[in-house]
């Protein structure tokens, strides 16, 4: 007897596993630096055209495909056309790629979740940037790796038991249906927005966060005409909701024949949106905080203030310190002009406080209200507004420096090794625990992919496809796991997303747009959908989407061209690069013209 | 918060948050029409027991 398919129990279940397979950790690290980096607020614009033009009508794409031929996603590339099967298995090996590196930041988040409850990345009497060397040469041990990919020097243990922990996570959510994962998804997808709630509350109440909020917020339109801030709109908005990975169109198989998809698909495009939007406020609050506590421990003034600074004080070096206007000034000047000294010795760097100073009773406040009076006289503006810039300036040179990883594993575990007693515990608790309920949800998605094109083509059972694949990705994250290992994790996740999810991407565009009949893949997209899509979504899959990707495609070669990506050696680039892209879609090629269980033709002819 | 910073809270708020809620409204008005098997009769829990023994069966 042929197998049936199973099915999501409700709609709510499926709309929240899609939901929560488009979220992730780049909503969070991703979405809010890029934003900032590209005319703030006026990001939104291009961002919000990207969502109608792209975003959506590709999704309608991935779930139309999965729904209409009720297969992962090679099934689907399968009957939609015979050419196009091995597209399908790519856009999965890609997925399985993405996994494997993945769930090693899973590992990282769970091992800093433990760090926090004793805030482990910086121990009493370090300086503030420590969690910075708690993180590389600690944590992570890159330093021995000496930058060179090819010298593993060793294993991180934690990582790896983290790692394993992720893994049988998976398998246990995962291995019993899509039946298990409607459960899941119900806990795992709102948790975050809970949590990322109750820390916005508790960011948006600290100094510096509303400077914060500006710099991500307060629109630059000139930015508007830059081509390269409409690339990057695009650009996140293709990776942030999981394009290409064909997870989505797996999920959207497990439909039932009368399901909206279109709606569904708006939902998914939103609610992705709605995520990076409100994690860009938690982000900037916090980095707005950072740059004001910094501000405030007196080491942050940069070389313009600074200089300002010295040459105001050469300026009064002549007169006698008791004609200064203020008793204040008399007596912070005495002290402080040796270190501006110190400071104009130093090229103009930061003065820093000595420990004569600090036994002589001159505290890091002393420092900052010094200058911003100074700097405030010179500039005929307030003391709080000089403040203002220099949160500001502080802010936006921690937004163009950290990025990614660093800002989840930097960033943050320094704002909050600043923040006061048991904030740090309960701030810390919560930000890994939110970090781990966004990308949880996203890599089980990554693993149900692979798992239902197996299932589908080749008629392995779910618990062995899991398995198989679970303890494959395993091993093959060992090398992430390694002190070179985020050199690997660098190198592998360029290549992987700017050759195989664009490029993927690509094909689906032209699969639906020019190779199959559009207007029968339209029909069907409607028929249950409660939003029609007429002939903007067949400008945008056939002319526009191909156009957009086909551009970034371009311009990532001409950029590898140009210089090796990171400074990595060539070897490395070509063999984690190069040979690993030929690879997922040799694999891919493979699989496809492998024959398929009779078992599973039974079911797909059903 | 500058002024233009306000404009882009309150417009992108309306824009994803409002677009957002108005097509989670429509799953409301027209959601009967699908077939979802937990949305036609019966409890969520036993629906989810049944749908789970059929995968089993169906495995097996």
């Amino acid at each position: 007897m042929a197998e049936q398919r199973e099915r999501w129990t409700t709609r709510r279940s499926f709309i929240l596993a899609a939901v929560g397979s488009a979220v992730g950790l780049g909503n969070l690290w991703r979405f809010p630096t890029i934003a900032a980096q590209n005319g703030g607020g006026a990001f939104l614009i291009p961002y919000f055209i990207a969502l109608v033009t792209a975003g959506i009508p590709l999704l309608i794409v991935e779930f139309g495909l999965g729904h209409m031929h009720q297969g992962a996603a090679p099934t689907a590339f399968k009957k939609a056309n015979k050419r196009f099967e091995w597209v399908g298995w790519w856009s999965l090996m890609c997925s399985v790629v993405v996994a494997t590196y993945y769930c090693v930041i899973m590992a990282w988040s769970l091992n800093y979740l433990v760090h926090s409850f004793n805030v482990a990345w910086r121990p009493p009497g370090t300086p503030q940037d420590y969690p910075v060397t708690f993180f590389d040469k600690e944590f992570l041990r890159v330093a021995e790796a000496g930058g060179n990919p090819f010298n593993l020097a060793g294993v991180a243990l934690p990582i790896v038991l983290g790692l394993a922990i992720t893994w049988i996570a998976i398998y246990l959510i995962i291995s019993k249906g899509i039946g298990q994962v409607s459960k899941v998804v119900l806990i795992t997808v709102p948790m975050p927005f809970i949590l990322l709630a109750l820390l916005f509350i508790r960011a948006i109440m600290m100094r510096g966060a509303v400077t914060g909020m500006d710099i991500y917020l307060t629109p630059d339109f000139s930015r508007i005409f830059d081509a390269k801030v409409w690339l990057a709109a695009y650009g996140q908005m293709f990776f942030s909701l999981s394009i290409g990975f064909g997870t989505l169109t797996a999920y959207a198989s497990f439909l039932p024949k009368k399901a909206d998809i279109n709606n569904s698909a708006f939902i998914t495009a939103l609610g992705d949106c709605g995520t990076s939007f409100f994690a860009g406020m938690v982000v900037f609050s916090v980095i707005g905080f950072l740059a004001f506590a910094q501000a405030d421990a007196g080491f942050q003034y940069d070389s313009i203030v600074a200089r300002q600074y010295i040459e105001r004080l050469n300026g009064l070096k002549d007169k006698d310190p008791a004609g200064l206007e203020e008793p204040a000034d008399r007596e912070d000047y005495a002290v402080l002009e040796g270190m501006a000294r110190a400071a104009e010795v130093k090229d103009g760097k930061p003065a820093e406080l000595v420990p004569e100073q600090i036994k002589a009773g001159v505290k890091p406040e002393h420092v900052r209200n010094f200058l911003a009076r100074i700097v405030a006289r010179e500039k005929g503006i307030s003391v709080e507004q000089v403040e203002e810039k220099e949160i500001y300036r502080k802010a936006t040179q921690i937004t163009a420096e950290q990025s990614g990883p660093g800002l989840a594993f930097k960033v943050f575990p320094i704002a909050i090794s600043m923040m006061p007693g048991i904030w740090q515990v309960v701030v810390g608790v919560l930000f890994f625990t939110m970090l781990l309920f966004l990308a949880i949800d996203s890599a089980f998605s990554l693993v149900e992919g692979i798992v239902a094109g197996l299932h589908d083509k080749f008629g392995v059972s779910r618990l062995k496809a899991t398995a198989i694949v679970c303890a494959l990705c395993f091993f093959v994250g060992m090398l992430f796991c390694t002190y070179a290992g985020l050199l690997w994790l660098d190198i592998v996740d360029q290549w992987i997303n700017s050759y195989g999810l664009v490029l993927v991407g690509l094909f689906e565009a032209i699969l639906v747009g020019w190779v199959i009949k559009t207007a029968a893949f339209r029909e069907h997209v409607n028929r249950h959908s409660e939003i029609k899509i007429g002939l903007l979504w067949n400008i945008c899959v056939k002319v526009l989407t191909p156009i957009i990707l086909g551009a970034t495609v371009v311009l990532s070669i001409g950029q590898d061209i140009k210089a090796p990506y990171g400074g990595y050696p060539i070897w490395s680039l070509i063999i984690g690069g190069w040979m690993m892209v030929l690879a997922v879609v040799g694999s891919g090629v493979l699989l496809s013209v492998l024959k398929e269980r009779k078992k599973a033709q039974e079911a797909q002819a059903k | 918060m500058t002024l233009g910073a306000w404009v882009m809270l309150v417009a992108g708020s309306i824009a994803i948050y409002g677009g957002l809620i108005y097509c989670i409204m429509l799953t409301r008005k027209h959601g009967q029409s699908h077939e979802y098997s937990d949305e036609t009769e019966g409890g969520n829990e036993e629906r989810d027991n049944i749908q789970g023994q059929k995968d089993t069966e169906a495995r097996n």
